[in-house]
């Protein structure tokens, strides 16, 4: 027996298109020409022969059709696959013919799977993807910890104790990020530099894609240093030339040597353009920041990073550190007395903050979901009782059940196929674009892609959606029984089951819509609070933008003080630009940190208050917009050879004052050199120097004539456009080069304003939310809209009695309206006790707003009551119009 | 469907016979059949087919597509194991009815 005789006969596929009739003729053939042979072996003739073999075999026209009247083998050759492939192309044909159906269904699927694939899509590349690293388990986040915060940032010697003391820890390195400028070709550009340690690579394990990462030693002052590109960075300024590697390019002042290039998954701290060795053992903290950075407990400025030692637990790890801790307590009281150590896996510091809103994004896509699932019930219940009429006259025929069933299997295997397939397209494309949206408000955003589990997620999806809201209304249909159909008025398709089941479906879908649109409509009040919140200055048509001076560090500092003040001078002669001042970060972040002493006071060695300190210049205060509350601002007096002074923020002088006048008290603090006394002269409103939520960062503000600019850091202008909106950012870029043609704009962001900023993370919420939101409204009122219209036109007859009874047309349009009303009522309430009871999920992602927020719930009832009646309105009307007459004569 | 009862179940247990000993195309076994009956059995030639798709369909025989002895392409059909039991107990049955009426046409008078 050949290979193709192996196979059952039901499953070989080569023969099932034949004719059964072209075979019966051809065994038939087979048989008389067989015949006709023997004949002539017998001695006569062809002719003869073929006429007496045709006559032995008899009538045979007679015998073909009682051949092909025999009942067929179950095990028929290519039965199941010919079956299956003819009920797929009947399948089909029978999609086609009802466009609007299968459309329907076919976009709700699409909707669906798709928004729902696009989610776990996200949720899968930033909370469950590993990290992209070589054995990323292993690779550990350090922070210093104290009573007041469990995530500090490491100072230099402490950080160099437990990199020699913990063992478990196989490379502990440092980083930092700064701003650099790159100069040279072509436009000067601000970069994001990681500053790192020696070890930083040898840490994460990711071998460069071009030349090499840094070696083990630390670079030493006076040699040439060495960067290593980033993928993006290669790509995008030295056009993916591999020749670039081993060149010199100048960062500021400083040329450095381009050792080699990451890979494009290598990205780590996100947005970092480009590694810097560090100087030494540890970040630089640069000019401006605290000096002799190597020798200090008492800054803590660069963050920490390491891999565990194979087969060492966190816990052991974390155990070594606490011991390291404890020794650093003792050794410098001072200022470390409750310094402690915390070990945190990388992967949940990196994306733990996300956590929380991403699982809610995903219940609430998994709720749009089964909102396009009881659509698609109800879609196919629909069709399934319309056609129980063609399916009794079919069952009447002899179609076994099994056969009905298999058609109907087959028909939504179709449309789940169908469904699934267009959704996982749709997931491709909207993962790609949420991933690109979100760059700045969730983390590995960059990482998001459809990968094998997306698309197992997305045919799992179309697979359930369609066996348990497509068979089982096919399941129900099937048992109809020939005689009842045949016989029933033509009413009689739609029990009292089937219509109790659709108006279930609906009622359950507005719920679950209602939960969405609740649950958007409280983050939409939130992100319009935040984006009230009061920032404690001027916010209208003013823009931070950061720029640094190259070579600043080098210069004596009054020829760098003036030449910031020559690029204001000149950015505030350009049209357009009302006013324009400088600061070191500006009103919505706050400058370097340090411990604060008081004279006069007892020095709290244990808990110095933490301030932070920006150094502005003199109209910085009038041009930004913020208050004086006490005391006076800068004035022309406030220069180099003057008294020190200092401005506080009420933050500041609430801390520290407890409400008492801190006017002409003196306090020190290390930044402005150890034994600089600085009097304060005034006091200054509040700015969210900490976002819109977290509490205001204590801060003082120091005139740029009297503290020597950041060079490193370099400072931002704060410009105010007059009202004609448009930020002259190139006029502005050409001002400043017009003095320096190297010094580069950071130009992200500056378009949208400064308060934008404070919003970004809630309006990546709010943007998802909202879809989802919009998209359950559309498939409820799809799915109320068809309900409404097949209950009008099953009851055809009964309206068409109303209205021969004389019910004018507006009540019976009515009572339509007043049936689906109900309905959608009926789905409010039942939403509502839904989201009030899980309403404490939102709690944690709402700014002021109550999760219970009346006013919200409200306009969501009156919004879906509205939705009720505008989708029932064209069946109301077509009801309204049912002709008597017609009506009662059709059946 | 023509023949009678005793007819068609005469020519089914021929068939289930002639197969016994291996799978044959329909020609053959209309060849076994005239042959060993003496061409006294066949009326109509032709009416082994609806015969033999009739065994098919009951699941006594299966049939498949192959080369005759002379390379043409014609249908084997062949016992199941269904067949050959069937092949037995209809033999048994044939047996027992012709012995039945072997009695009651070998009892004298009437």
């Amino acid at each position: 027996m050949s290979l193709f005789d192996r196979i059952p006969p039901a499953f070989r596929l080569s023969r099932f298109r034949r004719d059964r009739r072209r075979d019966v003729e051809e065994e038939i053939d087979f048989y008389i020409d067989m015949r006709t042979q023997e004949l002539v072996e017998s001695g006569m003739d062809e002719k003869g022969a073929r006429r007496a073999a045709q006559a032995a075999f008899g009538d045979r026209g007679r015998i073909e059709n009682d051949t092909l009247q025999a009942p067929v083998a179950r095990g028929r050759e290519g039965e199941l696959v010919g079956s299956f492939v003819r009920d797929l192309g009947q399948a089909i044909r029978s999609l086609r013919r009802r466009p609007g159906f299968t459309l329907t269904i076919l976009g709700t699927l699409a909707l669906g799977i798709g928004g729902s694939t696009t989610m776990f899509t996200v949720v899968n590349s930033v909370l469950f993807q590993p990290l992209p690293y070589p054995a990323p388990d292993g690779l550990v986040r350090i922070y210093e910890t104290n009573s007041r915060s469990t995530q500090r940032s490491l100072a230099p010697l402490n950080y160099l104790d437990a990199r020699s003391g913990a063992s478990g820890i196989e490379h502990l390195a440092a980083y930092r990020r700064e701003a650099r400028n790159l100069v040279g070709d072509g436009e000067p550009e601000r970069l994001l530099a990681g500053n790192v340690s020696a070890n930083f690579f040898a840490a994460f394990g990711v071998p460069p894609q071009l030349g090499r990462t840094f070696s083990l030693a630390a670079a030493q002052p006076g040699e040439l240093r060495f960067v290593i590109l980033s993928h993006d960075l290669w790509t995008r300024r030295f056009g993916s030339d591999a020749g670039v590697v081993g060149t010199d390019i100048r960062l500021d002042g400083e040329t450095v040597s381009v050792a080699g290039v990451m890979p494009p998954s290598f990205r780590f701290p996100e947005g970092v353009d480009l590694w810097v060795k560090a100087l030494g053992d540890v970040p630089e903290a640069g000019p401006g920041g605290p000096l002799d950075h190597l020798e200090m407990r008492d800054a803590w400025y660069f963050s920490g990073i390491g891999r565990l030692e194979d087969g060492v637990s966190l816990a052991s790890a974390q155990a070594e550190l606490d011991v390291i801790a404890t020794r650093i307590q003792d050794v410098d009281p001072e200022n470390n007395a409750e310094t402690g150590f915390r070990l945190v896996p990388l992967h949940s510091a990196t994306v733990g903050s996300a956590r929380g809103s991403l699982l809610l994004l995903l219940g609430a896509v998994g709720l749009v979901l089964l909102i396009a699932c009881t659509n698609v019930a109800n879609l196919m219940l629909v069709r399934a009782t319309g056609r129980s009429t063609e399916l009794g006259v079919r069952a009447a025929l002899g179609a076994g059940r099994g056969g009905l069933l298999r058609h109907l299997v087959v028909e939504s295997l179709v449309l789940g196929a169908a469904g699934a397939a267009l959704g996982a397209a749709l997931a491709y494309w909207g993962s790609g674009v949420v991933g690109r949206a979100a760059v700045d408000s969730l983390p590995r955003a960059l990482e998001v892609g459809v990968d094998g589990w997306a698309l197992f997620f997305a045919g799992g999806a179309g697979v359930l959606t369609v066996f348990l809201f497509g068979f089982l209304p096919a399941l129900a249909s099937s048992r109809t029984h020939p005689r009842d159909v045949l016989t029933a008025r033509g009413s009689g398709a739609s029990t009292t089951g089937a219509r109790r089941l659709r108006g279930g479906l609906v009622v359950a879908e507005t719920a679950i819509a209602v939960v969405l649109v609740l649950a958007a409509g409280l983050t939409l009040k939130s992100v319009w609070g935040l984006s009230q919140v009061d920032l404690g200055f001027e916010t209208d048509d003013l823009a931070a933008l950061p720029f640094m001076v190259p070579g600043a560090a080098d210069m004596a500092e009054d020829d760098s003080r003036a030449l910031y003040l020559q690029v204001v001078e000149r950015v505030r002669s350009v049209p357009g630009v009302e006013s324009a001042a400088l600061a070191m970060v500006g009103p919505a972040g706050m400058g370097w940190q340090a411990g604060l002493r008081v004279e006069g006071r007892e020095y709290d060695s244990n808990n110095p208050p933490i301030v932070a300190r920006q150094m502005v210049s003199q109209n910085y205060f009038a041009g930004v917009g913020i208050e004086v509350v006490r005391g006076r601002g800068f004035q022309a007096g406030d220069g180099v050879g003057g008294v020190p002074v200092a401005v506080v923020n009420e933050a500041m002088a609430e801390l520290v004052w407890l409400g008492e006048s801190p006017i002409g008290q003196r306090i020190n603090t290390g930044l402005d050199g150890m034994g600089t006394w600085v009097t304060v002269v005034g006091v200054a409103g509040d700015t969210r120097n900490r976002g819109p939520v977290t509490p205001v960062a204590p801060e003082y503000y120091r005139p740029m004539n009297q503290a020597p600019p950041s060079a490193a850091v370099g400072m931002a202008i704060l410009a105010r456009t007059t009202d004609e909106g448009r930020m002259p950012l190139p006029e502005i870029q050409q001002a400043a080069w017009s003095i320096n043609a190297d010094m580069p704009f950071y130009n992200v962001r500056v378009e949208d304003g400064i308060a934008a900023g404070y919003t970004a993370g809630s309006k990546f919420m709010l943007g998802l939310l909202g879809l989802f939101a919009l998209v359950a409204l559309l498939l409820g009122a799809v799915g109320i809209h068809g309900v409404t219209a097949y209950s009008v036109e099953q009851r055809r007859q009964e309206l068409g009695i109303r209205a021969a009874l004389g019910a004018d047309r507006s009540s019976i349009s009515r009572m339509v309206i007043r049936q689906s009303v109900t309905v959608v009522g009926l789905g409010l309430a039942l939403g509502i006790l839904g989201a009030l009871a899980a309403s404490r999920l939102m709690q944690g992602l709402l700014h002021e707003v109550r999760p219970t927020d009346p006013a919200t719930y409200v306009l969501v009832a009156l919004l879906f009551l509205g939705v009720a009646v505008v989708s029932a309105l064209v069946p109301a009307f077509r009801a309204s119009r049912v002709d008597p007459v017609s009506a009662m004569r059709a059946q | 469907m023509s023949g009678s009862n005793l007819y068609t179940g005469t020519l089914d247990l021929l068939i289930l016979r002639a197969l016994r000993s291996g799978p044959d195309h329909g020609y053959g076994i209309g060849a076994w059949i005239r042959e060993v009956s003496g061409d006294a059995l066949s009326v109509e030639e032709g009416v082994l087919y609806p015969a033999l798709h009739r065994l098919e369909g009951r699941g006594w025989l299966q049939s498949h597509w192959g080369k005759s002895e002379s390379n043409r392409r014609a249908k084997f059909y062949g016992l199941t194991a269904a067949g050959e039991k069937a092949c037995a107990s209809e033999t048994e049955r044939w047996n027992q009815h012709t012995d039945a009426v072997a009695r009651v046409l070998g009892t004298s008078s009437r």
